[in-house]
């Protein structure tokens, strides 16, 4: 399943003195199977620009095409689109609401008008994913939990609709390190066992630079640029600029480099790093 | 949701955004009072030219103020129908069973009107006060009550309250709304108790969320020594200035205006 953007400009409240244009002219094509992070500073269009993917939002001017058809033309059901593109908003844990977390869980693939059993299955299996015990939990109340685990449950419930795309947004906003850590570890095993297509909203380049594959950079409402992390991160002042910076392993590695040292700036992580620095280190023992 | 302005505060620098808030006050119940005295057409004229005057210092665009108007347009045309129905007189036509008069169709539009007029002349306080400075005049004229019992600081600090959370709450309830329907919730179709119970996602997280931030909001108020309105000095003083003077004169010439044509 392949989503494109085109051209898309989004104004909130228009022709109100409080008009306000929140992303203009987006282009932008996501192929199936690709893991993208999309990354800006706060305000920046992020959240409108992924609500347009389920039609949630409808652009002020241009289409979004879903396997080549536009969502917004007659005879498309949003519903069906919903199910198919699943979006976990931002503090996810916000909308829980029933007395139970199976019965939560099981609030999507219900609107979706599926069978009883199917329902129940799907419940055991995406609380599985999100890594919490279907037995354990099923009975207690969301309400119970730390704000990790409602998290998760709340994915869950995204997941129980059995999307092909998977959109989060700011997924590990307000999480202590180690519950973002492992959140973020989570979304790859997810990706890789389902084979979904994921978006990962953040505005965090140390959180997604390492784990995506394709990065799409935001700036007043606008994607300024795509393309690879290491691509990206070619323009490090620009990065700057945009409020955004770069991981500290790649920044210090162009500091580094700086200095006059003659090593790779093309680093993600720190085990890179360090095979990068061993080497530099022995070429100039050899010296 | 978004789209509510009822109560909604445009920032400006206009001559009616810098009157007193007391001013704006006083002359929006008197407006209210003139509105219910007048008895017959002619005498409109001078509230809707009050009004006119207003907006046009006011800066507001008239697009804007009418479009306030829209979320209650079903209660002017009830209103207006009740009354072309229910009044007796002379009968101009008959629609079954219902008898249109012709003392109706006068009371129905007076009534319209004046429903317009009010709606257009209160939304005019709010879209040019600021929330702060709308409880701050409050309180200082509830405030000779104080003796008879009356909580008015404590009452303006509520509705000061109130007033900011409106936007938040709405900002919420569309969020959570758009979550729920990425699940695959229908907010929009079904008769009337399935409405009602698809509401359920929505409204309990809307009330925990609620009771959320009045917690959050109660702790950091406590953490700053609030302790209601005993010894509370101001900022900022209100103060009366010519401005405000020429603000009542101009407009008691006009109630003068409406009430005289009572008599004609
Ligand atoms: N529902 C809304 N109504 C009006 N303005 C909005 C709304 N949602 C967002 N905005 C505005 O649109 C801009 C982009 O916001 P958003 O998409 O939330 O950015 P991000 O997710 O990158 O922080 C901001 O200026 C924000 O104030
Ligand atoms: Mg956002």
């Amino acid at each position: 399943m392949s989503i494109d953007v085109k051209n898309v400009t989004h104004v909130y409240m228009p022709n109100t003195p409080f008009e306000s244009i929140a992303i203009k002219d987006i282009n932008w094509t996501v192929k199936d199977g690709e893991f993208w992070g999309l990354i800006g500073h706060t305000g920046s269009g992020k959240s409108t620009l992924i609500q347009h993917l389920n039609g949630l939002l409808k652009p002020t001017s241009g289409e979004i095409l879903i396997n080549d058809i536009n969502i917004h033309s007659k005879g498309v059901s949003l519903k069906s689109i919903r199910q198919k593109v699943g979006l976990v908003f931002q503090y996810p844990e916000h909308q829980l609401f029933e007395e139970t977390i199976e019965r939560d869980v099981a609030f999507g693939p219900k609107n979706m008008g599926l069978a009883e059993e199917e329902v129940a299955k799907r419940v055991k299996e995406a609380l599985d994913l999100v890594g919490l015990s279907y037995e354990e939990v099923k009975d207690k109340s969301p309400f119970e939990l730390s704000g990790g685990q409602m998290r998760r449950v709340a994915i869950a419930g995204v997941l129980a609709m059995k999307p092909e795309i998977l959109i989060l947004d700011e997924p590990t906003a307000g999480l202590d390190p180690r519950g973002r850590d492992e959140i973020l570890e989570e979304i790859v095993t997810l990706k890789q066992k389902q084979k979904l297509t994921v978006i990962l909203v953040s505005h965090s380049m140390e959180d997604v630079a390492k784990l995506v594959d394709k990065l799409a950079v935001m700036y007043r409402g606008q994607i300024v640029s795509q393309g690879t992390p290491r691509e990206i991160f070619q323009d490090y002042e620009g990065l700057v600029e945009k409020g955004l910076g770069i991981p500290q392993i790649t920044e210090l590695m162009i500091k580094l480099k700086e200095r006059g040292k003659n090593i790779s700036t093309d680093i993600l992580t720190v085990d890179e790093a360090r095979a990068e620095i061993t080497k530099h280190i022995r070429r100039k023992g050899l010296a | 949701m978004r789209e509510i302005t009822i109560g909604q505060y445009i920032p400006g620098d206009s001559i009616v955004h810098r009157l007193d808030p007391r001013t704006k006050i006083i002359i929006t119940l008197a407006y209210m009072i003139l509105l219910f005295m007048l008895n017959n057409f002619y005498g409109y004229i001078f509230p809707v030219g009050f009004i006119i005057l207003a907006t046009l210092l006011s800066g507001i665009s008239v697009r804007y103020l009418l479009k306030g108007l829209k979320p209650l347009i079903f209660i002017i045309i009830l209103t207006f129908l009740l009354n072309s129905f229910m009044t007796k007189g002379r009968v101009i036509y008959q629609l079954g069973p219902l008898d249109i008069t012709y003392e109706g169709l006068s009371q129905g539009a007076f009534m319209a009107i004046r429903l317009i007029l009010l709606i257009i002349g209160t939304s005019l306080l709010t879209l040019t006060t600021s929330p702060i400075s709308l409880t701050d005049g409050i309180e200082v004229l509830l405030s000779p009550f104080k003796k008879i019992g009356m909580p008015a600081h404590e009452l303006a600090m509520m509705m000061t309250i109130a007033l900011r959370f409106i936007p938040t709450l709405l900002e919420e309830t569309d969020k959570i709304m758009k979550a729920q329907m990425a699940r695959g919730a229908d907010f929009e179709s079904g008769n009337l108790i399935n409405r009602a119970k698809n509401l359920v996602p929505l409204l309990v997280p809307l009330f925990i969320s609620a009771f959320r931030r009045a917690d959050d909001l109660a702790m950091a108020m406590e953490a700053r020594c609030y302790h209601g309105g005993e010894n509370r000095t101001r900022m900022k003083e209100l103060k009366m200035t010519f401005l405000d003077i020429a603000t009542f004169i101009v407009f008691i010439l006009i109630a003068g205006g409406g009430i005289a044509s009572r008599f004609v």
